[in-house]
């Protein structure tokens, strides 16, 4: 059969037009993101004392521990957990705290599991952020590696509409060109008003570089942002600290030693260059938080080598200045108490988990008047 | 949906489709890529300068401008219309199908890179132009 010449010659115009008009929905410009409203509320539990608990690990190892508010006083702690860092026997686990006790912890995600749902050989799995939406949905994102070593991460998602009973099948999300290697994530995200929310991951291959990802309310990936001026830098840990500023710090495995900075005053869709903070870092996981009263809560490894002291700082003019340490763990040297996350409660509590000795996970437990102690 | 090829672009596919054509028809219908080094060199410069920025080489990410991808596709867009106006419609086909294959979500990626390139098509690329490059030399 041959087409009239006519035909012939606009015919691919024709189909350019038509699979336009098909894409126009992609096409369309992306609206400016917009951080869901923060309001800051006077705390007034006036309890000075620190609780604290070490929860079951299922596994000789335990590390990069992730907290979530369930509501009435409960919440979720998702870390993974194996016979070391890295072993093919790392599961992520999940486990529930009612107000008094942590439940026994269950595998949520296996390296089996994972290699089934998202049909593609992993070798390890590592570093869950948990999170629960406005809708009360429980989100969980980790990585996964098929090949060599962390900087091979993917990232995937799963999410569970129970409490964290049932998970979803873990879905991988695409973001690199390259065998969509070296995504990690470690950081707590942030809602967007529209239902979306902007996730702090991280590059690691050819150089290090933490990035801003934007799901829209569907949970796909709208955007992705380098922080600029961050090479050496990982792990981004941000609080919005109105509807439009964000602080964002970070992690440095450059050779300052030192957390940087950076900040956006619209909503995360530009950054300021990161810079050196004073406050010390032995390239080691960092948690900030904003408080409901308006301030800002670090935890960190305050040194500049090892990661045997853990200490919590505040902040109340934004994280131009913070409190001295108040030391939570002081070991020997070869301790380690790292990969704090934080998280306040509905009730105003105050909760800190953390890799203790990566034996388990300890989880401490105070309202915000246990900080003004330290000041 | 295509979870067994999606390491691969659409662009990949179309061009091994038609180079299984070409064979199957006796017939070249690929001589951009068979026989010039242009658009194969083209490719691979563009794809050697692309995934190292996208890894992290610096702080612009031209991975980024794939989830929001008008700007984009105006600028691959223009090019193909003007071949396609001067008798060449290749590019403007390889294209509309790869956009086609983007609207219906057809690739487990939401990034319109990963319907345009991968590695793969890279690599070939390199090794075609400079196969036709050399072989344009040697030419009297």
């Amino acid at each position: 059969m041959t087409l009239n010449p006519h035909v012939r010659r606009y015919l691919p115009l024709a189909v350019f037009a038509a699979a336009l008009a098909l894409a126009l929905p992609s096409l369309q410009p992306l609206p400016a993101p917009q951080l869901q409203s923060v309001v800051a509320t006077p705390t007034a539990v006036a309890n000075t004392g620190m609780e604290r608990r070490f929860l079951v690990n299922p596994a000789a190892s335990a590390h990069s521990a992730s907290l979530a508010d369930l509501g009435d006083s409960k919440i979720a702690a998702a870390w993974f957990a194996g016979s070391r860092e890295g072993a093919a026997d790392v599961n992520i686990v999940f486990a529930t705290f009612d107000g008094k006790d942590w439940n026994a912890p269950k595998a949520i995600m296996t390296r089996e599991q994972v290699q089934r749902d998202t049909r593609r050989v992993v070798r390890k799995l590592g570093n869950p952020v948990l999170w629960r939406d406005a809708g009360g949905r429980l989100h969980l994102w980790f990585v996964s590696v098929a090949y060599g070593g962390w900087a091979g991460s993917a990232l995937n998602h799963a999410q569970s509409d129970d409490g964290g009973a049932h998970w979803s099948p873990a879905r991988r999300l695409i973001t690199s060109p390259f065998l969509n290697i070296s995504t990690l994530v470690r950081g707590s995200p942030l809602p967007l008003a529209d239902g979306g929310v902007a996730l702090p991951v991280y590059h690691e291959f050819i150089a290090k570089r933490p990035e801003w990802l934007r799901f829209d309310a569907n949970g796909k990936i709208v955007d992705k942002r380098r922080f600029p001026a961050s090479a050496r830098l990982l792990q981004a840990t941000a609080a919005a600290i109105d509807e439009r500023n964000i602080l964002a710090l970070m992690r440095d495995a450059g050779p300052k030693r030192r957390i940087h900075a950076a900040r956006s005053a619209d909503s995360g869709a530009s950054w300021t260059p990161a810079e050196a903070t004073a406050l010390p870092n032995p390239n080691a996981g960092i948690a900030l938080l904003r408080l409901a009263d308006g301030r800002l809560l670090l935890a960190s490894n305050p040194a500049e080598g090892g990661r045997n002291l853990l200490a919590l700082q505040v902040s109340s003019d934004q994280g131009q200045t913070w409190s001295p340490p108040q030391f939570i763990e002081r070991g020997a040297d070869e301790d380690e108490y790292s990969y704090p996350i934080l998280l306040q409660d509905e009730t105003s509590m105050i909760h800190l988990a953390y890799t203790w000795k990566r034996q388990t996970i300890a989880h401490l437990r105070f309202a915000p008047a246990a900080l003004e102690v330290a000041k | 949906m295509m979870t067994a090829f999606d390491f691969l672009s659409i662009t990949t596919m179309q061009l091994l489709i038609l180079s299984l054509g070409s064979l199957a028809a006796k017939k070249p219908l690929l001589t951009a890529f068979s026989r010039d080094w242009r658009a194969p060199g083209l490719i691979a410069a563009f794809g050697v300068l692309f995934y190292p920025l996208a890894l992290g080489a610096g702080d612009f990410d031209p991975y980024r401008l794939g989830y929001q991808p008008a700007l984009l596709l105006t600028v691959l867009a223009l090019p193909a219309l003007y071949l396609w106006w001067r008798g060449q419609a290749l590019w403007l086909w390889l294209l509309t199908i790869d956009l086609l294959a983007f609207a219906l979500g057809l690739l487990e990626s939401v990034n319109f890179w990963d319907y345009l390139i991968d590695p793969l098509l890279t690599i070939a690329c390199i090794i075609l132009a400079i196969r036709n490059f050399i072989r344009h030399r040697a030419t009297p």
